[in-house]
């Protein structure tokens, strides 16, 4: 399967490579009325550059996601390299990056407009209560590698920061309509001038989202009805300052089908349930340049939501603050450095199968930061240097340094390597929670296995070891490559204690004890090669390679399933090819390829896969324009992903929906 | 089978194409013969061979490409390339190309000229908005510029009116 697979991406790239050699002197001598005669590619909008960054970045363009189909965001992010997405349900997802992909995936770090979404309840991202309109999103940063230093807690495999347009940039309105057998939506948004230096976008937006099916092929009952509103408000007070203020509210309405342990025959059952959400937030950001090249900037934000799902039920409030100034002290230096507060208070309420030992919990980090970025001119390089110190109430202050450098030997090329560290700091449940995981039955006796949470549990820890590149070959003609290694200590285990016997003599409960003996490393890489074939056609190669080999230090008859959970779960190989064509100037043509190795646990398996997304966009007139998207086309309904706990498993249709936008 | 379909998709030939322009290239040919037909006040320059300054802001393909001018001559005078990394320096600008990048720092970087008597222009931004004079945008598949025909008016600048012409003029009178 996978030289076959080699072979046909290989084949899809051969068509016959037309370059053109540099030309801006030969330009520069034309005169205007030739130069407008010029035909220019719209397949890119924009020029690009190599970034020079110390890091592995990828940045998802508003063409990309306009592109792509993107309802939201983790379908945005889909065939980024290093990314896994898959998709759980209808509503949920797991999304990381560089391995440990859950629902609950935690070492990622989830950024909207500097707001940090990661939630400490159990860790990880609630991906679904993130439904913004795709058009105002500006761009998706996406760091692979830790970015702890200047991002902060939890940024341990990466970085996903998504960026909203300026109020400013749309003005006008947008109304847009979609419907298919999977997916129907309605959206609409007026941006305008409220005074000459005052900016307002508002927007609505709602969808709903149809059943999957189970793995023999039957209706499941987790659709969702999703609602979402929100604005922002872009101020330029005078030449320096600026001052933003957005907020959104959001209100879900779905349906799960949960798979959950019992204590009488048969021992397990499916069951239907509602999940949903009630949450919202708002902020404000300032900034003001101090200089040319001197920036401060300050930012509040208050988040709350109101979560409850089959198995338990949660509300948080979150309040954060940060300031941060950035100056060039001396020639060379450019020096960052700031600091952070953020608390959070959650009340839980737990049912029999998930319980917190408290009702409330708290959470406080604070932060201190700085980096310095020198610049050695003569020899095309910069070193960074910078580390943060932070504070949470579970397991006290711990240092993230980091040091990365990078060469640019020519215009065409830049060289970069990195040593950082990163914490995963511990999630409530992992310090206080119970957890009946499941039943299994003896001689008609039923045997419990709980799973409790550790009041010692210590930050995973991640030590980075990077190295990549990104050459210009030619003109149409890029390479983007990064290497890594990763050191994991006190990773999430668990161990079996002495079972005993329930209350009430009906059943005995094998108590399995979280903790941090798990270690190991993980190594891969990434390849990306972008492809401007013609000036109307483009294409994206993407491979990704991840191998993880874990072991416990307190090895024991639970190690092998934790292990492979991050081991065998993760994509040990992901390859994709995007071809977008500029049909004629008003018709744009996506075809997206990709394949996932398999993924296993448990007894659980999903075969490796080839699937295609599509997507036929016609800009009918200046006002309207027309779309139609299909994903995974290749099969009728695949399963996305194996969870660890809860959710039985569902199969992804066929989706095919059509989109119509009018602009004003 | 609709995977070979798709392939065969993806394999269209597209050989109709023969070269692709560098768009920052273009941009840049652009930029220069604007230039070309712009006419500054007669005190702008010393002396017949001081140099004229086209300044840059960021760091985009732009920004690079515009070395590429630096051996021409604009209003007689030899381009000198400058990236001011100094407040003062600005002053010296006789052209001010911003990298769209750079959007918030637009109205700070304006105030640091002499509006009047520079050639400010930017990339497909809401420059406009804070007094800028010249944008690049696309249209139709070809790359156009537009003239804030306020902010023209109020500097001492003069368009030939050839530029004029070609240029898309956007009164951006509020």
């Amino acid at each position: 399967m996978k030289a076959s697979l080699a072979s046909i991406f290989l084949f899809a790239l051969i068509p016959s490579m037309v370059m053109a050699e540099s030309e801006s002197q030969t330009l520069s001598e034309l005169d205007f009325d030739e130069l407008m005669q010029l035909k220019i590619t719209s397949v890119s909008k924009k020029s690009e550059k190599l970034s020079e960054a110390a890091a592995a970045v990828y940045v998802v363009t508003e063409d990309e996601i306009r592109r792509s189909g993107a309802t939201n965001i983790p379908e945005a992010l889909r065939l980024v390299p290093g990314v896994d997405v898959a998709q759980i349900d209808p509503n949920k997802w797991a999304v990381s990056i560089r391995g440990f992909t859950g629902r609950f995936a935690n070492k990622l770090l989830v950024l909207i407009d500097g707001r940090s979404v990661y939630t400490p309840t159990f860790s990880g991202v609630n991906w679904e209560y993130f439904d913004y309109l795709m058009p105002d999103i500006a761009r998706i940063e996406v760091i692979r590698g830790p970015g702890a230093t200047l991002w902060g807690a939890n940024a341990v495999n990466g970085i996903i920061n998504i960026i909203t347009r300026e109020a400013g940039e749309n003005p006008g309105g947008l109304l847009s309509v979609s419907a298919g057998n999977e997916y129907k939506g309605a959206a609409i948004r007026q941006g305008g001038e409220v005074s000459e230096n005052m900016q307002l976008r508002v927007y609505a937006k709602g969808k709903s989202l149809d059943e999957s099916v189970n793995t023999s092929g039957e209706d499941q009952d987790n659709g969702g009805d999703y609602l979402q509103t929100g604005f922002r408000l872009d101020m330029q007070p005078n030449d320096k300052q600026s001052l933003t203020f957005q907020g959104d509210l959001y209100r879900d309405d779905l349906n799960e089908e949960v798979y959950l342990p019992s204590l009488e025959a048969p021992y397990s059952s499916i069951v239907n349930g509602d999940m949903g959400a009630r949450g919202g937030n708002v902020g404000v950001n300032w900034g003001m340049l101090t200089g040319l090249d001197s920036e401060v900037t300050a930012k509040f934000n208050y988040e709350y939501y109101d979560h409850h799902e089959t198995l338990f039920s949660e509300s948080r409030d979150t309040f954060n603050v940060e300031l941060q100034q950035q100056f060039s002290p001396f020639k060379n230096h450019d020096l960052i450095w700031g600091g952070g507060y953020r608390f959070s208070k959650n009340n839980f309420t737990s049912s029999q199968y998930v319980s917190l030992e408290n009702v409330r919990g708290d959470s406080e980090i604070w932060n201190l930061f700085v980096q310095d970025s020198i610049s050695f001119p003569d020899q095309n390089m910069t070193l960074t240097l910078g580390t943060k110190l932070e504070n949470n109430n579970y397991t006290g202050t711990e240092l993230q340094p980091n040091i990365r450098l990078a060469w640019v030997p020519s215009e065409k090329i830049t060289w970069w390597g990195a040593i950082s560290r990163a914490n995963r700091t511990p999630s409530r449940a992992d310090v206080e929670s119970t957890v009946f995981t499941s039943v299994i039955e003896q001689n008609g006796f039923p045997i419990v296995s709980k799973a409790y949470g550790n009041k010692d549990f210590k930050s995973e820890q991640l030590d980075a070891y990077e190295l990549g590149t990104r050459w210009k070959l030619l003109p149409q003609l890029s390479l983007d490559l990064a290497l890594y290694y990763n050191e994991y200590e006190n990773l999430r285990s668990s161990s079996r204690g002495n079972p005993y016997l329930s209350d009430d003599y009906t059943y005995l409960i094998v108590p399995l004890y979280l903790g941090n003996s798990i270690g190991g490393h993980s190594k891969g890489f990434e390849l990306l090669m972008n492809w401007q074939a013609t000036a109307r056609s483009r294409y994206r190669f993407v491979y990704n390679y991840l191998d993880i080999d874990l072991s416990d230090n307190e090895d024991n008859d639970t190690s092998s399933i934790i292990i492979s959970l991050i081991e065998d779960r993760a994509l040990k190989h992901q390859v994709s090819l995007w071809g977008a064509f500029d049909l004629s100037p008003s018709v744009e043509l996506d075809v997206r390829l990709y394949y996932n190795a398999e993924r296993s646990w448990n007894e659980e398996k999903i075969d490796a896969i080839v699937d295609a997304d599509l997507r036929l966009g016609w800009q009918a007139t200046q006002a309207l324009s027309l779309s139609l998207v299909g994903r995974n086309l290749l099969h009728s309904a695949e399963q996305g992903f194996i969870t660890e706990a809860w959710e039985s498993a569902s199969e992804i249709e066929r989706s095919v929906f059509l989109n119509a936008t009018l602009q004003w | 089978m609709p995977l070979s379909l798709l392939l065969m998709v993806l394999c269209i030939p597209y050989s109709a194409f023969a070269t692709t322009h560098s768009i920052s290239s273009l941009k840049v040919a652009y930029l220069y013969n604007i230039a070309k037909f712009t006419q500054w006040p007669e005190d702008t320059w010393l002396a017949a061979d001081s140099p004229f300054y086209f300044c840059s802001y960021g760091s985009d393909d732009i920004v690079e490409e515009l070395q590429t001018l630096q051996d021409k001559t604009i209003a007689g005078h030899p381009v000198r390339l400058l990236q001011p990394n100094q407040e003062v320096d600005f002053q010296l600008c006789n052209a001010f190309y911003i990298d769209t990048d750079k959007r918030t720092r637009y109205r700070y970087l304006l105030s640091l000229i002499n509006q009047q008597r520079v050639l400010t222009i930017s990339d497909d931004g809401p420059f406009f908005d804070y007094g800028g004079l010249i944008n690049l945008i696309e249209k139709d598949q070809r790359l156009r510029f537009e003239v804030n025909t306020q902010q023209l008016a109020d500097s001492q600048l003069k368009f030939s009116s050839k530029l004029l012409q070609l240029a898309i003029l956007i009164d951006s009178e509020r």
